[in-house]
């Protein structure tokens, strides 16, 4: 009886895995409308509206993990980073609403036939963070981003999310003539879809600029086509490791990979950031957990924003800002002089 | 009418059976086929499930040429058809060999019947559409109908595993040779079927049909962006 109900759920398995790329495919292939954003008039209208306004500097499209239930509902953990995201990046324009599980942006319970199943696990989310349901929602975006890393349905997956974001930032004032630089922010599964996205994003005259944390990497072709890759991980995240292992385009024993030929031409610059975690405490959001033996006191989430944002000076797209624990703690204006550039270079390098 | 439902019923119940005890490579189910003329329509219904399932698994050619459901649905069909006149010419092969090299003759029906079997294990071809895992799923279905061909040619020619390795090997490459001899024409026969059920060639990649997409009308202003 137990073999049997153990057969019957990895069926039930297989077939869920089988399903997995008919929604793209669906939508390429004309046959499902699910969810389909505005038509060009709403956009337009959108569009205009938002270029009477100036520009940002630079603009960054969060792409979250597999736990997000759509371009508005994220795990709990990760709302106190972005605020601190949009802080920083005062003179960037931070884009949270594209959900990069299906290629319509549709969220799970947005218009599908199942939203009314998904919107009772986001409730049940709400509850208990931890609750087993929420696994589902963990299973079926994890399916979707091996879809994206998958060569045979990459090439239309990753368009439709690259169409989405283009509409996004359009929406939100982007104009290409501008020159604007796009940064992709992945989150774990985000980090594989950015990449396969950024294929399609380069044919834009802005530099495309990808930052995976902890993402679950492939070598999809959409590396060589990026301006530059910054990975950002933990070392006891096993996860974003699997990626080196599951796919053998990132062996180094296939040098003409397009992750090995981007690691050969400089695009790639991979980031250990110390003891973080995939998922609880000590994952890269945790704004608790301080860093072990760190000169700052400083917790996990703030390290990692601290990262991201020495990556954004150093390619000079923002100003060096003092940090405020450093000033407060600077005991004569000479120390404050020489602490304007707080020590993340050295953190970076270690 | 109610009979004739009751032998549908019946029949699929047979074929499910067939298909687990050809997945377990059977030697009851070989004696049964080989001897048993009127398994040959159980035998259609495994290639047929077989094929449909296969193109299931790798109907994202289908879907990237954008094909329409009705024609979709055909398509399988039309591919199960195809995998039984397929089979049917491999087994024929088979037999062939088998009697030029061996002593023992089951007869070419019993030999057709059996090869037939040896694709019970792609009515789990639509597997092949996992992400990540498909085609290696496929690549393990094909290895198991390769040991069912084995273990069916050693037991209607009754010899060893060389032997019957030596038969598959020589058939796979009469039917190497028949397809490029006078296989051509017979391939354009079926593109022109292709081209007639499914509405496109079907030999397209995503690449291919994106670039061709990009030119178009339809195509998001994204891609027109990047148009060459």
């Amino acid at each position: 009886m137990i073999i049997y109900l153990i057969i019957g759920l990895f069926l039930l398995l297989f077939v869920t895995a089988a399903l997995a790329p008919m929604e793209s495919l669906g939508w390429w292939a004309g046959w499902s409308r699910e969810g389909e954003k505005k038509g060009p008039a709403e956009l337009t209208a959108a569009e205009s509206a938002a270029s009477a306004e100036e520009e940002p500097d630079f603009y960054v499209i969060y792409l979250s993990g597999i736990g997000a239930i759509s371009g508005d509902s994220f795990p709990d953990e990760e709302y106190p980073f972005l605020h601190g995201l949009e802080s920083r990046l005062a003179t960037a324009k931070v884009i949270t609403d594209v959900y990069p599980y299906s290629v319509t942006n549709n969220g799970l319970t947005g218009q599908r036939q199942l939203a009314g199943l998904w919107r009772r696990i986001e409730k049940m989310r709400f509850k208990n963070p931890n609750s087993v349901l929420a696994l589902f929602v963990n299973l079926r975006n994890a399916l979707q981003m091996l879809v994206s890393a998958d060569r045979r349905y990459g090439p239309i997956y990753n368009l439709g999310i690259a169409n989405e974001i283009y509409r996004v930032l359009r929406e939100k004032g982007y104009r290409p003539t501008n020159k604007r630089p796009i940064i992709l922010l992945g989150w774990s599964g985000g980090g594989q879809i950015a990449i396969g996205a950024a294929g399609y994003l380069a044919a834009l005259p802005s530099p495309l600029y990808v930052i995976s944390l902890g993402g679950m990497l492939s070598d999809d072709p959409g590396l060589l086509k990026l301006t530059h890759l910054w990975h950002l991980y933990g070392v006891a995240d096993p996860l974003q490791a699997l990626g080196g292992v599951l796919y053998a385009g990132r062996w180094p024993i296939l040098p003409n990979s397009p992750w090995n030929q981007a690691m050969a031409n400089g695009r790639i610059d991979i980031i250990c950031l110390g003891a973080y975690t995939h998922n609880g405490k000590g994952n890269y959001f945790d704004m608790e957990t301080k860093l072990i033996n760190d000169a700052r006191g400083r917790t996990h989430g703030e390290k990692t924003l601290d990262t991201i944002e020495h990556i954004l000076v150093d390619q000079g797209l923002l100003t060096r800002r003092v940090h405020p624990s450093i000033v407060t703690e600077a005991a004569t204006p000479k120390d404050a002089i020489t602490l304007e550039a707080p020590p993340i270079a050295g953190d970076l390098a270690s | 009418m109610l009979t004739f439902i009751q032998d549908i019923l019946t029949y699929f119940d047979a074929l499910f059976q067939v298909i687990w005890y050809a997945l377990t490579l059977d030697p009851r189910l070989y004696e049964f086929v080989a001897t048993n003329p009127r398994s040959s329509w159980l035998v259609v219904g495994v290639v047929f499930l077989g094929g449909a399932s296969v193109l299931l698994g790798q109907s994202v050619v289908l879907f990237v040429n954008r094909v329409r459901r009705g024609r979709f649905l055909f398509s399988l069909a039309l591919n199960g058809v195809m995998y039984i006149i397929s089979y049917l010419v491999w087994g024929f092969t088979i037999s062939v060999v088998g009697r030029l090299l061996f002593e023992f003759d089951p007869g070419t029906g019993a030999i057709v019947r059996m090869v037939g079997l040896s694709t019970a294990p792609l009515i789990f071809g639509f597997f092949i559409l996992i992400p990540w895992m498909g085609p290696f799923i496929g690549r393990l279905l094909n290895v198991w109908g390769f040991l069912i061909l084995v273990s069916v040619v050693e037991f209607g020619f009754q010899v060893g595993l060389v032997g019957a390795l030596v038969t598959v090997g020589l058939g796979w490459l009469i039917m190497m040779v028949l397809n490029n001899v006078v296989g051509k024409p017979i391939i354009a026969l079926r593109n022109k079927i292709w081209r007639k059920v499914a509405g496109t060639t079907l030999d397209a990649s995503a690449q291919d049909l994106l670039l061709q997409f990009s030119q178009s009308e339809d195509a998001p202003e994204l891609l027109r962006g990047s148009r060459p």
